[in-house]
Formats: structure tokens, C-alpha cells, sequence
């Protein structure tokens, strides 16, 4: 059968058609199956081993509880404070007055007695 | 400018799957090695956006540049390799049914170019491909493969009649091997 050149360019460029499309189907699969992969690693990544989900609890307990911690810490020590103070006023204050006086005294010398 | 930039690098990616079947005839065999040249040869064109001046189509400059750069790539290499054809069967399966006979024949058409092509030097396949798939003008392939348009011409002629004798020697051999 003679063919025309026609009919020659056809099958030509049926041909390179093909090629790019076949090439174009097997980046297609490999595009795909790269981005699975991928996404498998990074969901793979995301997920802690037990040392570090240990280390991630204590310090997500750590922030979550400390300022409960320091509220209660603060306010025993003030009552503390308070109490101590309160004690210290009532009971011994004259005493403690006087002892700081007298200590003063001897350390700088009676008052208005430095030009005899 | 920027703009014109954006919108040509977009155009260059399209590029990549014919690149990498014109890579291939440069004598990149693995499809592997074709793929990363491809990919270096779409990163050099974005790279020299703006010496595209629009003076030929982009994709005329794409191949001429995909030209030099496989030049120096595969001297530097040495290498000399054979075309591998690929073939399609899944593709071929998807076309619609014919009858029994054409679907042999067609078949045994699709092999005959195919191995025609692979048994074409590197020169002329990529001629063929810019002719034949990229549908460049003569002028444009000239400026693609750095060759005088004459020449070009030439080849394209050579390229077809050679494709037409094969056919037709393989339809006699055919003929021969029914009438015994």
C-alpha cells in the first residue's frame, strides 16, 4: 500500500504524542506516589517517641500548674509574713524597742553627749 | 516585567515531559537521567529569563538552549547512548475498538515507527520531534538545532521518505509471508 506523506506525518506525530503522554502518565505516578510518601514521613515525623511525650507531659504540667503552685506558695508565706509580724508587734515589741535603742546607743554613743 | 517573568516560568515548567522525551534522543537511555536533565535544563531557562527577548516563539528558545546545554552535558560524558523506545500498551488498550484486522495492522504500524524512530540518529529525531510534536516552522528548527535551513529541509524529506519505505518494506515482507 503506498502511503501519502501525509499519512507518514500522522503516524510521526502519533508517535511523539504517545511518547509525551507516556512520559507525562509515569511523572504522574511518580508525582503521586512521592507525595504519599511525603505526607507518610511528615505524619510519621509529628508523632513524639515515648521519652519525648514524657518530656512534653512534665512540661505542659509544669506551665499549666506552676502558677497554681506560686499563688499557694505566696499567699502560706504571706499569712506566714503576717502571723509572724503580728506576733512579733504584740508580744515583744516594747522589749525589742528598747534592746535596738540600747544597742544604738552603744554603738554611736549617748546622743547629745559627743562635747562634754 | 515581573509580571511577563511569572507568566513565562509558569510556560517553561509546562515544558518538563517534552523536554525530558527530547533529552532522551540527546542519548540520556535511563529515564531517570533524562528527568534530571530536563529539570536542569528548565532551572537554566528560568534562570535566563531575561535574556528572552521574543524575538523567536519560547519554544524555540527553550530547545535551543536545551540543545546546548545537552551538547556540552553528554560530550562531557562521552556518551553515546542507544534510544530505548518506550511503549504504551495501557495506552493503546484505552483507545476505542476497532476491527480485529485494523487494530493488527495499526499495531504493527505503531511498532514499525517505533522502531524506526529509535533507529534514527540523534540529529534527526530531534528534528523529527520539533517538526513533528512541537509543529516548529523550518526556520524555527534551524535556530533550535543550529543547522542551515536548507539542511533542516533536507532531513525532514529524509526522515519521511525513509519512514515510507520501511512501512511499505515491511507490508511486502507481510505479503510474501501470506502467499507461501
Amino acid at each position: 500500500m503506498k502511503r501519502s506523506y501525509r499519512d507518514i506525518e500522522t503516524m510521526l506525530r502519533e508517535h511523539f504524542a504517545e511518547e509525551v503522554r507516556l512520559v507525562e502518565s509515569a511523572l504522574g505516578g511518580a508525582a503521586a506516589e512521592t507525595e504519599v510518601a511525603g505526607r507518610r514521613d511528615r505524619a510519621k515525623s509529628k508523632r513524639l517517641q515515648p521519652a519525648g511525650r514524657l518530656a512534653y507531659a512534665a512540661a505542659l504540667a509544669l506551665v499549666v500548674l506552676s502558677p497554681a503552685l506560686m499563688w499557694m506558695s505566696g499567699r502560706r508565706s504571706g499569712a506566714l509574713e503576717r502571723n509572724v509580724g503580728r506576733a512579733w508587734i504584740d508580744a515583744d515589741m516594747p522589749a525589742r524597742v528598747e534592746n535596738a535603742l540600747r544597742a544604738a546607743s552603744v554603738h554611736l554613743g549617748p546622743v547629745g553627749n559627743n562635747n562634754p | 516585567m515581573r509580571e511577563r517573568n511569572v507568566q513565562l516560568m509558569s510556560e517553561i515548567a509546562r515544558y518538563r515531559s517534552r523536554l525530558i522525551v527530547y533529552v532522551r534522543s540527546w542519548g540520556a537511555p535511563l529515564a531517570r537521567e533524562a528527568e534530571d536533565v530536563a529539570h536542569e535544563i528548565i532551572e537554566r531557562a528560568i534562570g535566563r529569563i531575561d535574556r528572552f527577548d521574543g524575538e523567536h516563539a519560547l519554544s524555540t528558545w527553550i530547545y535551543s538552549l536545551a540543545g546546548r546545554y545537552c551538547a556540552d552535558r553528554f560530550r562531557q560524558s562521552g556518551r553515546r547512548g542507544r534510544i530505548i523506545q518506550l511503549h504504551a500498551p495501557e495506552l493503546a488498550s484505552k483507545r476505542p475498538s476497532r476491527a480485529p484486522e485494523e487494530q493488527v495492522e495499526r499495531a504493527e504500524a505503531r511498532a514499525a515507527v517505533n522502531e524506526y524512530v529509535a533507529s534514527l540518529d540523534r540529529t534527526d529525531r530531534r528534528i523529527a520531534f520539533l517538526r513533528f510534536f512541537e509543529e516548529l516552522t523550518l526556520a524555527e528548527i534551524a535556530h533550535a538545532v543550529q543547522m542551515p535551513l536548507g539542511t533542516v529541509k533536507y532531513r525532514i524529506h529524509v526522515i519521511k521518505a525513509g519512514l515510507r519505505e520501511q512501512l511499505e518494506a515491511g507490508e511486502a515482507d507481510q505479503a510474501q509471508g501470506g502467499r507461501r
